[in-house]
């Protein structure tokens, strides 16, 4: 690791984040403030500041929405389908990076459609219906790992970043194809490739709609899928909608979180070596 | 290289091959429903049944589920309730791959001169995709007039779950009282009501604009005083498809001047302010009336607590006091059995179950819709508009079939939304754009 | 930017075969579908069991471009661009001075990344939710501050604010994807680099400018094309915001959803043949417009 620090901007900095954390925090407060009210509560004062905080809101809204059954259900789908999505990224994005593959300039295209293709909800189920995987976990994350969004785009653009000279040296070491990503790139790339998992595990845990229609059986239902018993056709039950969702937003936050020591400057390390 | 180039090569053969039996499976139309045993005896087995997700009606539905698992306790119900807003797509899917039993659906009758127009759930029980429960026993404990309403080509595909009625305002007993105001039957004693309480600094009428429909109630209640009869508004949507009226016709841009009137009465702003917050600017006293739907009742009486009385009456958009006698309201959730159904014996059994006296008023008290079968005692609030109700009248958005190829400012077809302030039309120019979006349909 | 280079490895089976695995899953479960879309543009399907599909050929995309929907249609791309462009603008210029920001080694500043993370895991009616109440007219917080200029405002309610105020939302809600993707693609650029510059005198906007820009451009690329697609495809905040009758806030994506499922305005639903011709036509445009700007970034980036 590179001994050398960029001097931290002290007072500048820190008037920075005070703006930033406050364009932010504000607005959060809102949400939590809404998460302690009673449906009561809320429908006499929607915008003040509670005055008889409910923190059984969060049990409650942890029962009547079901996340008890659905949050290993949750954990399952983002992490295979995260996986899944990390894989097709690395492995599209390394070659077409590189030019190992012909016609990379065309794959560069696809990796951008890939960002905008049409809702596909219909053919999707479809599709699943005539494979037989229509209510199967399987089906679910093979559709949702498909999903792959900006992954291949953003490795491809990392790796452009990692010298070529990299992979003739493991060459002249012996070292194949497939051992040189394994050891070599995963841990060069690994802010890319966390992010890009992070990204699509976003996604995936956040989810409603595809998992509403393709996995009709309550067992498979993701953690989203709770949400709905707080909505409504005219009205939301909002002090409960809103601590249901900090529930369901919790436990990425928390993987963010961790997940951040990974992202950190790990170039200057190779590079050196 | 060669060999790279056929991998990429088998990759999208394959897929074009998986593409076309796909497309060509899906054009043929393979069916996955089967047919299930007609049996006669006690219902067993699962009954899936999926609902459009509200607060009540779920609380409702769970309660009477659990009474009818404890009746028959071989059956066990698989309640999967969906926000409005997903509830199209997973209805289709479900019913493609035939698994659901009991569901909510509209099937609302297009009239011949619409044809084309049809909801998907026309087009369901049009193509016999819904079991006929006109002949059923359980449909006689219901409301006459409710069933003419609901009637699909003089069938009953669906149950009616309970009524709502939108066409009329909530008031402040206590403000009306405190000004010597009575309950308004004429526009023009809604009129001077209004000018009473702004000149003692009140606020008329509190809408929530932001979210667009609950500004749009006015209006109906408008079209309801004009048209106060099922066939005179029947009448004015044919008249208006065959195009023997315009949108710019006296009465029609009538309809929008009183809408644009009743915006000068609400609150300062009210364009922005969301539906949600109403309850409590109406509980703190901000306005003395507000437009809703008698689904709210719940949440205001719970805002409102014990601060004041409130009452409903119908917004009197007319002249004669006879017009305005009714409120306009529709069928809430109507529930259906699909002739895919692998359990079609549970759904009916749970039909018959669910409208049985006791079961129904269950459900009723944590619904809140007003009863669609006579003789239900429906809780105090209901109770006092029942001389509202007293015949069911379907609110124009239930007779009214909007036409796809037509311009978006057709669509209701009286264009509340380009008015001042949400818009920025004046009634007239927003019934010209109206006309001249319907006219473009043709 | 890439040129085929001569594949160093001994052998290419392994390339051959993760290649082809990725792209398996990805063409089978991602790629099919999509092109199905195109295909049943040109049907008049529903989606539901029993009901016969006709192949109408192109009478879907005709029916969108008719002068009926013309001027629906003109309003919702007119607003569409206008949303796409200041809200993809304003996130990659500040999501990158942000990253550049939350990258120094400040105290907290895993909480600060975590604070500014968090609009992105919320679901889009919650967000909804916090700023209709905070620019609520009777009572939120917009309105108490502008009562102490005297005046008030209709804030999403008011036409001519309301598509200024769903950008803002947006770009509240968004620019933490900005953030984590530069992020990642600050931690490529050695410390090295930075320290060189400062040797040759560079203050810090020069170092900004010379040095951090031109190695994040594949972030920065990455970035405007997710700006342009997210905004372009979104929906659901105008419509949690507004409403999906409210023509001064009514996007193209908003248009897909009302004509394909009806709109709380009453709107009928059409086709899921219409839905889909409507989506194709979404996808034409928000291509055309990505790849304009693909071409254009790609050229920058190779240049630097």
């Amino acid at each position: 690791m590179t001994a050398t620090r960029r001097r931290p901007r002290h007072v500048l900095g820190y008037v920075l984040v005070a703006v930033l954390v406050f364009f932010y925090v504000f607005p959060l407060l809102f949400l939590l403030n809404t998460a302690l009210k009673s449906n009561g509560q809320f429908s006499t004062d929607p915008v003040g500041v509670v005055t008889d905080p409910q923190f059984g809101n969060f049990v409650q809204a942890w029962v009547r929405g079901n996340f008890g059954q659905y949050i290993l259900n949750s954990v399952l789908y983002t992490l295979a389908a995260g996986g899944i999505g990390t894989f097709i990224s690395i492995v599209l994005g390394f070659p077409v990076a590189r030019g190992y593959i012909r016609g990379a300039r065309w794959w560069n295209i696809v990796f951008v459609l890939v960002l905008f293709l049409p809702n596909a909800l219909i053919t999707q189920f479809q599709l699943l219906l005539h494979l037989n995987l229509y209510g199967t976990q399987l089906g679910y994350i093979l559709i949702m790992g498909a999903g792959v969004g900006v992954g291949p785009l953003l490795m491809s653009g990392f790796i452009t970043s990692l010298p070529r000279e990299l992979d003739e040296a493991a060459t002249l070491d012996g070292i194949g194809y497939g051992r040189f990503l394994w050891s070599f790139v995963l841990p060069l790339a690994r802010p890319a490739i966390v992010t890009v998992f992070i990204l699509q595990a976003i996604w995936v845990w956040n989810e409603i709609i595809l998992a509403t229609v393709l996995l009709p059986d309550q067992s498979e239902s993701p953690l989203t899928l709770g949400l709905y018993a707080f909505e409504g056709t005219y009205t939301n039950q909002w002090g409960l909608l809103a601590a249901a969702t900090l529930i369901v937003a919790t436990p990425l936050i928390v993987a963010y979180v961790f997940l951040q020591k990974y992202i950190v400057n790990g170039i200057a390390g190779g590079l050196k070596g | 290289m060669a060999t790279t180039k056929l991998r990429a090569r088998t990759a999208v053969r394959s897929g074009i091959v998986l593409l076309a039996t796909a497309v060509v499976a899906a054009l043929t139309g393979c069916s996955s429903g089967g047919s299930s045993s007609a049996d006669s005896g006690a219902p067993t087995g699962t009954l899936q049944m999926i609902v459009s997700s509200a607060d009540g009606s779920d609380a409702g539905f769970r309660a009477v589920n659990a009474a009818f698992e404890k009746k028959y306790p071989g059956v066990k119900i698989q309640f999967d309730t969906i926000s409005n807003a997903n509830y199209p797509s997973v209805e289709a899917s479900r019913l493609t791959a035939g698994k659901v039993d009991l569901l909510t659906a509209q099937p609302l009758q297009v009239p011949s001169y619409a044809e084309g127009s049809e909801s998907n759930d026309a087009k369901l029980a049009a193509s016999g995709q819904f079991v006929d429960l006109t002949k059923e026993p359980f449909m006689k404990r219901f409301t006459a007039s409710v069933l003419t309403a609901q009637a699909f080509n003089g069938k009953d595909y669906t149950m009616p779950t309970g009524l709502s009625y939108y066409t009329g305002v909530y008031y402040n007993k206590a403000i009306f009282a405190k000004y010597g105001l009575s309950v308004p039957t004429t526009w023009s004693e809604f009129l001077k009501l209004s000018a009473t309480l702004k000149a003692d600094g009140i606020t008329p009428l509190g809408i929530g604009g932001k979210d667009g429909w609950p500004a749009g109630l006015p209006t109906l209640a408008a079209v309801e005083s004009a048209y106060p009869t099922l066939a005179e508004r029947q009448q004015l949507a044919e008249d208006l498809w065959k195009q023997k009226v315009k949108l710019t016709d006296s009465t029609m841009e009538g309809i929008l001047e009183k809408t644009s009137t009743i915006y000068s009465l609400a609150q300062q702003d009210f364009a922005g302010v969301p539906y949600a917050s109403i309850p409590g600017d109406f509980a703190a006293g901000d306005f003395a009336m507000t437009p809703d739907g008698t689904w709210d009742n719940a949440v205001i009486a719970s805002a409102v607590g014990s601060k004041f009385d409130i009452g409903y009456f119908p917004l009197p958009m007319s002249e004669k006091a006879s017009d305005n006698k009714f409120l306009g309201g529709k069928v809430e959730l109507r529930l259906a059995v699909p002739t895919s159904a692998k359990n079609k014996t549970a759904a009916l059994a749970y039909l018959d179950f669910f409208s049985q006296t006791k079961n129904y008023e269950l459900f009723l008290s944590h619904a809140g819709f007003a009863p669609s079968e006579p003789g239900i005692t429906a809780g105090a609030f209901l109770d006092a508009i029942s001389s509202y109700t007293s015949t069911f009248q379907p609110a124009w958005d239930m007779v009214w079939t909007p036409n796809n190829k037509a311009g978006t400012a057709a669509v209701v077809p009286f264009d509340y939304t380009a008015l001042t302030p949400l818009g920025t039309s004046t009634a007239s120019q927003a019934a010209q754009s109206a006309q001249a979006a319907w006219a473009a349909g043709f | 930017m890439t040129t085929t280079g001569s594949f160093p490895f001994a052998r290419k089976g392994t390339m051959r075969l993760t290649f082809g695995a990725g792209i398996a899953i990805l063409a089978v479960f991602g790629l099919v579908p999509a092109v199905a879309v195109l295909v049943i543009s040109f049907t008049d399907i529903t989606g539901l069991p029993g009901i016969p599909i006709d192949w109408i050929g192109l009478r879907n995309y005709l029916e969108f471009f008719s002068a009926a929907h013309l001027g629906d249609n003109l309003n919702a791309l007119r607003n569409t661009v206008v949303f796409a462009g200041v809200s993809t603008v304003v996130q990659v210029v500040g999501g990158l001075l942000i990253a550049v920001l939350l990258n120094q080694r400040l105290r907290g500043r895993t909480l600060y990344r975590a604070i500014v993370f968090m609009p992105t895991v919320l679901g889009v009616t919650v967000i909804g939710l916090i700023w209709s109440l905070i620019f609520n007219p009777s009572g939120g917080p917009g309105a108490s501050v502008l009562a102490l200029f005297g005046t008030h405002s209709a804030f999403f309610g008011d036409p001519n604010l309301a598509l200024g105020l769903v950008i803002f939302v947006q770009i509240w809600a968004g620019l933490g994807i900005s953030v984590v993707i530069f992020l990642a693609g600050l931690q490529a650029i050695p410390d090295e680099l930075y320290e060189a510059a400062a040797l040759d005198g560079a203050s810090g906007w020069q170092r900004l400018r010379l040095v951090t820009v031109p190695v994040l451009a594949p972030s920065i690329t990455t970035n405007v094309l997710l700006g342009i697609v997210n905004a372009m495809q979104s929906y659901q905040l105008a419509y949690v915001l507004t409403g999906s009758a409210n023509r001064a806030t009514q996007l193209l994506s908003t248009l897909i959803y009302v004509q394909g499922f009806g709109g709380t305005g009453g709107g009928v639903a059409e086709s899921q043949g219409y839905a889909a011709s409507i989506s194709i036509v979404q996808f034409v445009l928000v291509g055309v417009v990505s790849l304009i700007a693909l071409r254009i970034l790609r050229r920058r980036e190779a240049r630097l």
